[in-house]
């Protein structure tokens, strides 16, 4: 018998309705161990919905999600995945948490309940705080911090439980050029070293192609699912998208424009 | 100063049980208050009425009338909210005007203990009795190590919930403590300051402490300071003053919260 070949995330024909709106339709996918997928597509067009879809947040009107080789309804190794979400979108903004306090919140989801922050967690969090070179903001409250400092404690809280799969949400949406730009050289050291799965939702496709090897690209539909140095030889994508914005996102050439 | 009113037994039970119900309500407000729910203790204090109501009509203990109905009251907020197209502050307007005027118009048909009904609208935590302390204790005790065994839960979901929610923690079920918890809280601090001023236990010191805290330990830690120094100074001042303790622990909460606004502007 073959043995089957484990996979991060398996979608399979997924489609999604908000009552009577179509958001995504028949999509399939699969990120496999240390792949670095963008998520890329025009607004609206179901990034988003895939991202809360792939949590279980929204219903699927067909098809299924397997997370790590087990129904996504039934998974509960919830510590496997890291999720950053848009710039602290959701975040209450009066809240009083210290960076380090927020930080811990990323180990929660291996714990079970009544939960406790051991020695060894404060361990584990002062390692990735060390690594992600944010120890001067441990004490700092969270909300007095600019949108890049944010950002990097909020992939902290990522990172702290060790996951194989990190799902980014737009996540330069604030951030200056050179914060993004040295944000995203980290997700990359991350994915190389590390070996983690990325799989990173943006609008920019142009930028993010010297990142990351794989683009996945829907307009609620699959667009396009494969390497970055695939969709620059595809006649199908030059069609779809013309040649100029497709050696843009394909990010394979030199400045000069050579091969 | 002089302690020896500290003998007086009245005072000593108004000192006990203050202090339970002040740390409770204080550490249960910090996350009403940053969830952006802190009128839900208002509404269930307006319930609290009613059902105070239909325990004197009937001669039964009022606080064992008014916790399951608080309780349920909660859990209808929480039902409406979900349910029908309305926001939480509408279904907590609705339920807190059902709650007013069945009191209102039990206590009419009644024409007995209209008095007795009153003296719940501004509390008085120098009559309280023994049993009464005992409840106060226990109610806090069971409060607080719910609110204990939730803490990081609870802490996640207040502080970002969709978050939350993809570290595999329910947020409905953290709402349904949280309702629950709050209904218990709001009958048990009808004693000390009254149903009109429920609210203010939970939400000022609360809303003080959120000026000056560096962290959220912190500041749950200096919530409850605050509310245990207001509410045993506020009993201090109305012995020797002769005035409501009530009033006077929710005026002292006041001005707390006044000088930790003057405090964040200076520091």
């Amino acid at each position: 018998m073959a043995i089957k070949k484990m996979s991060i995330i398996k979608i399979n024909n997924v489609s999604v309705s908000y009552n009577s709106h179509e958001a995504l339709r028949d999509v399939s996918c699969v990120v496999e161990p240390a792949d670095f997928i963008a998520l890329v597509g025009p607004n609206g067009a179901g990034k988003t919905t895939l991202v809360k879809s792939i949590f279980g947040l929204v219903p699927l009107k067909t098809g299924s999600i397997e997370l790590f080789d087990t129904p996504a309804r039934k998974f509960t190794q919830w510590c496997k995945v890291g999720y950053l979400p848009q710039q602290s979108s959701t975040i209450n903004p009066l809240f009083p948490a210290t960076t380090e306090e927020v930080i811990e919140l990323g180990l929660l989801s291996q714990k079970r309940n009544p939960k406790s922050i051991t020695a060894k967690d404060k361990k584990h969090v002062a390692e990735i705080i060390e690594k992600l070179k944010i120890t001067d903001l441990k004490k700092r409250m969270f909300s007095e911090l600019s949108g890049g400092q944010q950002q990097k404690v909020l992939l902290a809280r990522c990172l702290v439980s060790k996951p194989q799969l990190l799902i980014f949400d737009e996540p330069s949406t604030a951030l200056d050029p050179d914060s993004r730009e040295s944000f995203f050289e980290l997700i990359k050291q991350l994915n190389k070293q590390d070996g983690i799965a990325v799989l990173l939702v943006t609008h920019d496709a142009g930028f993010v192609g010297k990142f990351a090897q794989k683009l996945l690209y829907i307009d609620k539909k699959i667009v396009y699912f494969g390497k970055f140095s695939e969709f620059c030889k595809s006649d199908d994508m030059r069609a779809f998208f013309g040649e100029h914005y497709q050696h843009i996102v394909c990010h394979q050439h030199d400045i000069t424009g050579n091969n | 100063m002089d302690l020896t009113f500290l003998q007086y037994s009245f005072i000593q039970k108004a000192f006990l049980a203050g202090a339970f119900i002040s740390i409770t309500c204080a550490a249960l407000g910090m996350f009403l208050v940053l969830r952006k729910m802190s009128l839900i203790s208002d509404g269930l204090s307006h319930v609290s009425f009613g059902a105070i109501a239909i325990g004197l009509f009937f001669g039964a203990y009022p606080y064992y009338v008014a916790v399951p109905i608080v309780i349920a009251a909660s859990f209808l907020i929480l039902k409406i909210t979900e349910k029908a197209k309305v926001y939480g502050d509408a279904a907590i307007g609705i339920v807190s005007a059902v709650g007013i005027s069945s009191g209102v118009i039990i206590a009419g048909l009644s024409k007995g203990f209209n008095v007795d009904l009153f003296s719940y609208l501004f509390g008085n935590i120098l009559s309280i009795r023994t049993s009464e302390v005992i409840l106060s204790i226990t109610l806090s005790l069971i409060v607080l190590a719910i609110l204990h065994f939730y803490y990081w839960d609870l802490f996640s979901a207040t502080f970002d919930s969709e978050y939350a929610r993809t570290t595999g923690i329910k947020i409905n079920k953290i709402n349904i403590v949280l309702t629950l918890l709050t209904s218990l809280v709001v009958v048990l601090s009808v004693k000390v300051v009254g149903i009109l001023l429920v609210s203010a236990l939970m939400i000022l010191p609360a809303a003080a402490a959120l000026q000056i805290a560096k962290g959220f330990r912190s500041a749950i830690f200096i919530g409850c300071c605050f509310s245990l120094i207001s509410v045993l100074t506020g009993i201090t001042f109305s012995f020797f003053l002769d005035l409501s303790a009530g009033a006077t622990i929710v005026m002292i909460n006041a001005i707390i919260f006044a000088l930790s606004l003057l405090y964040k502007k200076i520091a």
